[in-house]
């Protein structure tokens, strides 16, 4: 709304001041009293015309004759005009100016005696008096030659054939020449300025607006240089064509160029996209009838030019029709268009008009304000679009300003880092927690980091990184980096990265992954003793289905044998086998769901001695088995589960020294301290890897068939039902040691259903 | 002499059937045994039984599903389950089914058949003072 008023403000200063110095020449326009006749051929002369029965067209007395559009290039106006008596005394020489400046050639028939004096004047020539030529017909005669006399004056021209005969006093001529002409330079002054900072700011912003302005601006100049006879006259004497070339094809440039600068100012494409489209269309006939037009000047057609003013008309109505459209939807940006416009579009409506209906006859005030009213429009134009450009990007600044400040908040908050690397490698920005806590920050190379990688593809990630730099692709790396502070003694951490734009380097994030990783196996465990669990009730509904008759058919048999039969003690032992068989699978669903199972409660101490006991029996002779016990009983847990804590550990033990060699059971702790159950053996030990992975259901280092890789899990899932956690400490060739450790304080056995479901 | 009491033993698997049946003959009923779901049916539709004793997890149409067709058909058959666990169902979801269902009492096998026994004497003198 600034603009509008800044616009409107410009607008009633500037539109009186211009009329005012239009009219104030002092002069008489004496078009009006000029009797008129059209030689559409231009064979005739002065005889003919003189002759009586000439057909001229009587004077208006109020409006100057017009023919509009020249009807071919040999056609001539005659008028025939009695002379006012000159009351001035001023003893100056009278002027007989056509304000016209596309007539090529003015003859003036004076009376003189019987026949008659002939003045000439054409393109190029130096009015009579003055030091200059002037753009337009000007004849100077003696005042007595001419006051109260009847002068003819023929007008050749290809243009509007107009009356716009103006009679002035030699000094009075000269002096408003001047003043018109300093007008016009300041006018094309301002405008060329105009045009060439709207030219740059639109090719540095990249904004279409100000090209199209510029643009408008500039064939503007064009045609009225070429129009008002700037060219042949004063810039390239006597190059008529060049001249003509301008103004007509400028006409039709200023139409393209308006059309194409319309419907961007109003934004038509955004609320209209059809009407944009066919506007955008029309834009382009016209600069092709831009085309047209210089090629009829090369060939001295004056068909086009009758097709002027229809098509002028058609393109300010089309982008009036434009404004009452944009007025519906953005109604100040309408008005100001139309503030800034209006003057240019009633001139130029003005002007058309006159070609097209030549009987209005010829105003001069609004034929030459017409180009006032141009400069004026284009001058509020221009004003409007700079400061419309320097608001959007005062925007575009601020929105980019409040962008950063955002992008740098977030990249301090988030847990994803940004940085960015040049073409070497080397860190020109860095931000977030993770680039602060795996020291990446400008000065160092992002290979530095890398090669900190402690993970096994660590050369990789690196040799990545210079691939990705080297060609400019994109980068994808996961790197463990050691890290005391984090619970894995590393930090895992993940770099994503582009090329960046136009130049050598990369910029991404680097996202701390380690907590990530960690649910993932967390998730991947679960998944995997939900898959026991499945298989672990298919396994124990089989073995129990067999354990039943097992364990019923024996004992009904030995019923039918006397306490004291040797027969009847081998089915109890097969009888008591085929329950303890029985407990091992309950307690293989313990691992996924302990069942609660109250009657085979016992402190683990005697527990694990009586396990030890039957354990001794199925090892082979060569391993020996330790058990040391301290004196507290500890915890009262399941008999079952204890058994098969122990049976499992001294099993996995008896393996690792391949079946000779020393397994060492360690029970000690008290209620206060908790309790500690280790079993320890002088076997292989196991390597890193195997250490981490001993714990994952189904993992084995066994041949096939030698083991199901439950053993561990097992044992995690009932020490888990303790509450207890458990150890593994072992160095390949030295040996294992797997130690249990229950928590004090607490009973476990309390908790145990809650705890397992922790 | 009133005709000795017929048990129907439902399991899939043989060894099973032959221990129950030798219990439960050894108690003084009858035992008839069969393979599957679509044969207990077949068998309750020719004969009189005083209980039935049915695995929970068999092929084809399983214990729970047969306990239901029971009780559709016959709401007065005491019916007692056996389960030895499954991949479908842990004990303690098949027992609280069979329960809901209508099956008196689940055993978790291998259970000692003596406490089965005892539980069909009971079932079946309760039958009988009515």
């Amino acid at each position: 709304m600034r603009i509008a008023a800044l616009v409107a403000v410009l607008w009633l200063v500037l539109m009186p001041s211009v009329a005012a110095a239009s009219a104030a020449e002092g002069a008489r326009f004496i078009g009006p009293i000029a009797d008129h006749l059209l030689d559409r051929t231009g064979q005739l002369g002065i005889a003919d015309v003189t002759a009586p029965g000439a057909a001229f067209t009587a004077a208006s007395g109020t409006r100057a004759p017009n023919h509009g559009p020249s009807p071919s290039s040999s056609a001539a106006l005659w008028l025939r005009v009695a002379v006012p008596v000159v009351a001035d005394g001023s003893g100056d020489d009278r002027v007989f100016a056509l304000r016209e400046p596309r007539v090529r050639a003015m003859t003036l028939f004076v009376p003189a005696g019987a026949g008659w004096r002939i003045l000439e004047w054409r393109t190029g020539q130096t009015a009579t008096g003055a030091a200059w030529p002037t753009r337009y017909p000007a004849l100077s005669l003696p005042t007595g030659e001419v006051a109260g006399r009847t002068v003819y004056l023929r007008i050749q021209t290809p243009s509007s054939m107009r009356g716009s005969l103006w009679l002035h006093s030699d000094t009075n001529f000269l002096s408003a020449y001047a003043a018109e002409n300093l007008l016009f330079g300041i006018a094309f002054g301002v405008l060329a300025g105009l045009a060439i900072y709207l030219a740059a700011a639109g090719i540095v912003a990249r904004d279409a607006l100000s090209g199209a302005l510029a643009t408008l601006i500039l064939a503007y100049l064009g045609y009225v240089i070429g129009d008002q006879g700037f060219v042949e006259t004063f810039i390239w004497p006597g190059a008529v064509m060049v001249g003509r070339f301008l103004s007509f094809g400028g006409t039709f440039l200023i139409f393209a160029a308006m059309l194409v600068y319309a419907p961007l100012f109003l934004r038509v494409k955004q609320h209209y996209p059809r009407v944009a489209v066919v506007v955008r269309w029309a834009a382009a006939a016209a600069l092709m009838l831009t085309l047209a037009a210089i090629v009829s000047v090369a060939i001295d057609s004056t068909l086009l030019r009758r097709f002027v003013a229809p098509i002028g008309i058609t393109a300010i109505a089309g982008c009036l029709t434009l404004v009452a459209l944009t007025y519906r939807v953005d109604s100040p940006r309408a008005l100001v268009f139309l503030l800034c416009w209006g003057p240019m579009l009633t001139g130029g409506l003005l002007r058309m008009l006159h070609d097209v209906t030549p009987v209005m006859g010829a105003n001069p005030l609004a034929v030459n304000l017409t180009y006032l009213a141009a400069c004026l429009s284009l001058l509020l134009s221009g004003v409007a679009s700079a400061i419309d450009l320097q608001r959007r990007e005062r925007a575009a600044r601020k929105a980019a300003e409040e962008a950063a400040v955002r992008l740098r908040a977030f990249a301090e908050s988030a847990s994803d880092s940004f940085w960015e690397c040049d073409g070497r490698g080397h860190v020109t920005f860095a931000s977030g927690p993770t680039c602060l806590a795996i020291g990446l920050e400008p000065g160092v190379t992002v290979g530095e980091i890398l090669a900190r990688d402690i993970s096994a593809g660590g050369l990789d990630a690196n040799a990545r990184f210079s691939a990705a730099l080297a060609v400019g692709s994109g980068f994808d790396a996961s790197i463990a980096l050691r890290d005391a502070s984090s619970r894995l003694d590393q930090r895992l951490v993940r770099f994503r990265a582009r090329p960046v734009e136009a130049e050598p380097g990369l910029r991404g994030i680097v996202s701390d992954v380690t907590r990530q990783v960690a649910a993932e196996e967390r998730q991947a465990q679960q998944r995997k003793m939900a898959a026991i669990g499945q298989l672990a009730g298919g396994v124990a509904h089989e073995i129990n289905n067999l354990l039943h008759p097992i364990v019923n058919l024996s004992r009904r048999v030995a019923g039918q044998f006397a306490p004291a039969d040797e027969r009847r003690k081998f089915l109890d032992i097969v009888t008591d086998s085929g329950r303890r068989a029985s407990a091992i699978v309950s307690g293989l669903l313990t691992s996924v769901r302990p069942p609660p199972d109250p009657q085979r409660r016992a402190p683990l101490g005697p527990s694990l001695a009586d396990a030890i006991q039957h354990l001794r029996t199925m090892l082979p002779d060569k391993v020996t088995l330790t058990f040391e016990s301290g004196a507290e009983p500890g915890p009262v847990v399941d008999a079952n589960e204890a058994f098969q804590v122990l049976a499992n550990l001294v099993a996995n033990a008896m393996y690792a020294t391949r079946g000779g060699g020393r397994i060492a059971v360690l029970f000690r702790g008290s209620r206060a301290s908790g309790f500690a159950l280790s079993v320890e053996d002088d076997g292989e030990g196991m390597d890193e890897d195997t250490r981490q992975r001993a714990l994952e259901p189904f993992f084995t280092t066994k041949q096939p068939g030698q083991g199901t890789g439950l053993g561990l899990p097992i044992v995690y899932g009932i020490a888990r039902s303790w509450n207890a956690a458990i150890d593994i400490q072992s160095q390949p060739g030295v040996g294992t040691r797997v130690t249990i450790a229950i928590p004090g304080a607490t009973p476990p056995a309390k908790d145990r259903a809650h705890a397992s479901q922790a | 002499m009133p005709p000795r009491p017929e048990i129907l033993i439902v399991d899939d698997v043989e060894a099973v059937r032959v221990s129950l049946a030798a219990a439960v003959t050894a108690a003084g009923y009858g035992a008839t045994c069969v393979a599957s779901g679509q044969e207990a049916l077949d068998a309750l539709g020719a004969k009189q039984f005083a209980v039935a004793v049915t695995d929970i997890w068999m092929a084809g149409i399983d214990g729970l599903k047969l306990i239901k067709m029971i009780r559709e058909s016959n709401r007065s058959l005491p019916i007692l389950a056996m389960t030895g666990g499954g991949p479908r169902l842990t004990i303690e979801t098949a027992g609280s089914l069979a329960e809901v269902w209508g099956a008196e009492r689940v055993f978790v096998k291998p259970f000692d058949e003596d406490q089965l026994i005892q539980t069909i004497d009971a079932i079946v003198a309760r039958g009988a003072s009515h």
